[in-house]
């Protein structure tokens, strides 16, 4: 598998492209056909289900895409490439937060004890987090699953599209919500500000009193879709020499039915990039769209 | 039927063809780029990668100028945080903890001044293959040039750094590193003393550095570093007062402080004071200070970075004098040093090449070491202002470091970026503070 990896600046340089191992995929597509009424009312139904399993395998480990720690896309060894690579919240044995347990002074503000830290490699005496930074796989932007109903139903002239996207079981590199924290503009800092959170939180999440904890940027972006709602009339009028003539309205990306706190979990800003994918930083989410369409044939 | 059969037949005979034609071989060329050899392997190239390695240095906000100038600036408090959500600039200007390997100005500096000592080796092992005796010499004292620069950064910023690039590259001391720049330079000397620079070169290249003088002044500079105060005098003594050596910038290559910060108003900017504790504050009628900042409250920055065209010197005639007064106050020639450090007091805008001029009286203070040892540590402050040697300099006079109450400095030294740890195990552990 040739990919652009990063080297060590020592060699004389940033990045190189190299065979640094292989790749394998295995999935499954299943597409059902349905013509389910055939009279006055013509209703076909189309059903796409795709299913992908990657994984890379690579001696090296990890790989990093970017030497800007907050663009998290890397190739991890066993894993699918493109994974969130990056640093996590400190976690007790039980999955709560391991919290700070002693105030802290960061730009001459003490903050008191019960802030969340980075994930380090040990323990000390008192329980805290010791040692060097841990990063971690925190997320996958390949989805589960992608799936698509798409609907034709057409009465005499009159022609009905309706077309569902599912893209399920991905996570986003959200890094638009931790600097509009940061900046004081996004829930976070408004929890904060009304005293929902502790003083200091979004500080030290978004790395103003220590590493950036990066799971925080990671969020769920499995969607469901309207992609399209469309309905036209055909109009066969004997003038003009037309055979036909189509009036349609038309909407695309009306609705999306997602758990994700940012605009659009469907944008990448590395573009289309085999290797960073789910990337939101400063990305314009896909609009909605209505159109009216007039089409003449002659 | 019949055409549908000789149709078959031609299909099926060229596809015979093809399978008994032999296959080529194949050997992709970028049109696009230069290959290694073309470059390295004859005069037009060498001097286009000349040209290559001023621009890696001075471009963007990746490049050394730049990051070395931030973060030098951001740890000795020469420089102010604008918007504090920008998480990187906010860790540097806090620094401690708060730095690590992750940091990516940290990160650019490193792989930058890295690849700038890679390319500098690639002219260096390659300047046999100019003909011309005098274009030759000039190259090779080009690229020692800017070798010694990006060791001499690297040895200001870390702990140990690599002399020589390669996989695995091993690390030696800033001690070695700083001995290896300071040969690098004085070995340049010598060569242009025999061969002056020829026009091919400054064709293509460009006059604005003069090779002889910035290559002494580099010397002078790091002999300092070093503690051999007796050849930093000497070397600041070779250099020409009145030469300019500077980085020139047009509106396609943009002076990077003012493009990537200043002119944005919101990455870092300049410090009341010049970032001077109160004990150290420069004089009310010190006129570097209207120079280098506004009166405004907070500042803004001018100095050297007033648009994108504005040129950065690559050493100042104030350094040259204040390494002078350091060298012979540190050898206890006292009366020696404060009549260098006079020359600097004294000097008045219009008698400085780039009109950085104090116009103050004479030192009046106390004639003891330590005393004059911190009017010129004062003094470098001021008339070197955002040059990115006030960090060295903070070390080198002994002021409170980063864990001292009134701190004057964040850090002492920096860690090693993660792309460097992440795939060389030479790499050494990133220093306590």
């Amino acid at each position: 598998m040739l990919l652009e990896r990063t080297i060590a600046p020592s060699e004389g340089g940033a990045s190189i492209n190299a065979n640094v191992g292989s790749m394998t995929n295995k999935g499954i597509e299943l597409a059902l056909r349905a013509n389910i009424l055939k009279n006055d009312w013509n209703w076909n139904a189309t059903l796409i289900y795709s299913r992908n399993r990657n994984k890379v395998n690579i001696p090296q480990e990890i790989i990093r895409f970017s030497t800007d720690a907050n663009r998290m896309s890397s190739a991890v060894n066993g894993f699918p490439l493109g994974v969130f690579y990056g640093t996590a919240y400190a976690r007790n044995p039980d999955g709560s937060l391991l919290l700070t347990n002693r105030p802290q002074t960061i730009g001459g503000v003490t903050l008191q004890a019960g802030l969340p830290q980075p994930e380090r490699v040990g323990r000390n005496a008192e329980g805290q987090p010791t040692g060097a930074l841990v990063n971690r796989v925190l997320g996958d932007p390949n989805p589960r699953y992608t799936a698509s109903l798409a609907n034709d139903i057409s009465w005499k002239n009159f022609n009905f599209r309706l077309l569902f996207d599912a893209v399920q079981g991905f996570q986003v590199n959200n890094l638009n919500w931790t600097t509009a924290n940061n900046v004081g503009i996004g829930p976070l800092a408004e929890k904060e500000l009304r005293g929902e959170l502790p003083r200091g939180w979004v500080s030290l999440v978004g790395g103003f009193g220590g590493e950036r904890i990066r799971e925080e940027m990671v969020k769920d972006g499995s969607f469901v879709k309207l992609r399209e709602i469309a309905l036209s009339y055909t109009l066969t009028p004997k003038a003009l020499g037309l055979s036909n003539l189509t009036l349609g309205i038309s909407g695309r990306n009306l609705i999306s039915w997602d758990n994700y706190p940012g605009f659009d979990p469907e944008v990448n800003s590395g573009g289309q990039s085999n290797r960073i994918r789910g990337d939101d930083f400063g990305t314009v989410p896909i609009p909605r769209t209505f159109q009216f369409n007039l089409s003449a044939q002659f | 039927m019949k055409i549908f059969h000789i149709k078959k037949i031609v299909l099926c005979g060229l596809l015979a063809t093809t399978l008994i034609t032999p296959s080529c071989t194949l050997d992709y060329v970028n049109p696009n780029a230069a290959t290694e050899d073309a470059v390295l392997s004859n005069t037009s190239g060498l001097l286009a990668f000349s040209n290559g390695l001023r621009r890696r240095y001075i471009v963007g906000g990746a490049s050394p100028l730049y990051t070395v100038i931030t973060t030098s600036g951001l740890a000795t408090n020469e420089l102010r945080v604008v918007n504090a959500g920008n998480a990187d600039i906010a860790a540097l200007a806090n620094g401690r903890d708060n730095v690590n390997g992750l940091n990516p100005v940290i990160v650019n500096m490193w792989q930058n001044l890295n690849i700038l000592n890679a390319d500098c080796d690639r002219i260096i092992a390659n300047v046999r293959n100019i003909p011309d005796r005098a274009t030759a010499a000039a190259v090779q004292a080009h690229a020692h040039l800017y070798k010694a620069l990006a060791l001499g950064w690297m040895a200001t910023f870390w702990e140990q750094a690599p002399i020589t690039t390669g996989k695995n590259a091993t690390f030696s001391s800033r001690t070695a590193v700083l001995e290896t720049a300071v040969r690098l330079c004085d070995e340049a000397v010598t060569l242009l003393a025999s061969n002056p620079v020829p026009a091919a070169f400054t064709n293509v290249v460009g006059n604005d550095i003069d090779l002889p003088n910035a290559l002494n002044a580099l010397s002078a500079r790091y002999n300092l570093m070093l503690g051999r105060n007796q050849q930093a005098f000497d070397a600041a003594g070779r250099v020409s007062l009145t030469s300019r050596s500077r980085f020139v910038f047009d509106n396609i290559s943009q002076n990077p402080i003012f493009r990537t910060s200043f002119v944005t108003n919101n990455v870092h900017e300049a410090q009341t004071n010049l970032g001077l504790p109160p004990a150290l504050a420069p004089a009310a009628n010190d006129q570097r200070v209207p120079f280098y900042i506004t009166s405004a409250v907070p500042p803004r920055g001018r100095g050297f970075f007033l648009a994108d065209d504005t040129a950065i010197p690559l050493y100042l005639p104030g350094e040259m004098i204040l390494i002078r007064a350091e060298a012979q106050a540190r050898q206890n020639r006292l009366a020696e040093a404060v009549t260098e450090l006079n020359r600097v007091l004294t000097k008045t805008p219009s008698q400085d090449i780039y009109g950085v001029g104090a116009a103050l009286p004479p030192y009046a203070g106390e004639l003891t070491q330590n005393a004059i040892l911190i009017e010129i540590y004062r003094n470098r402050c001021i008339e070197l202002y955002l040059t990115g040697l006030r960090l060295e300099d903070s070390r080198r006079f002994g002021r409170p470091g980063p864990t001292a109450p009134n701190a004057e400095r964040n850090r002492n030294f920096y860690p090693y970026p993660f792309t460097e740890r992440d795939n060389n195990p030479s790499t050494p552990a990133d220093p306590a503070s």
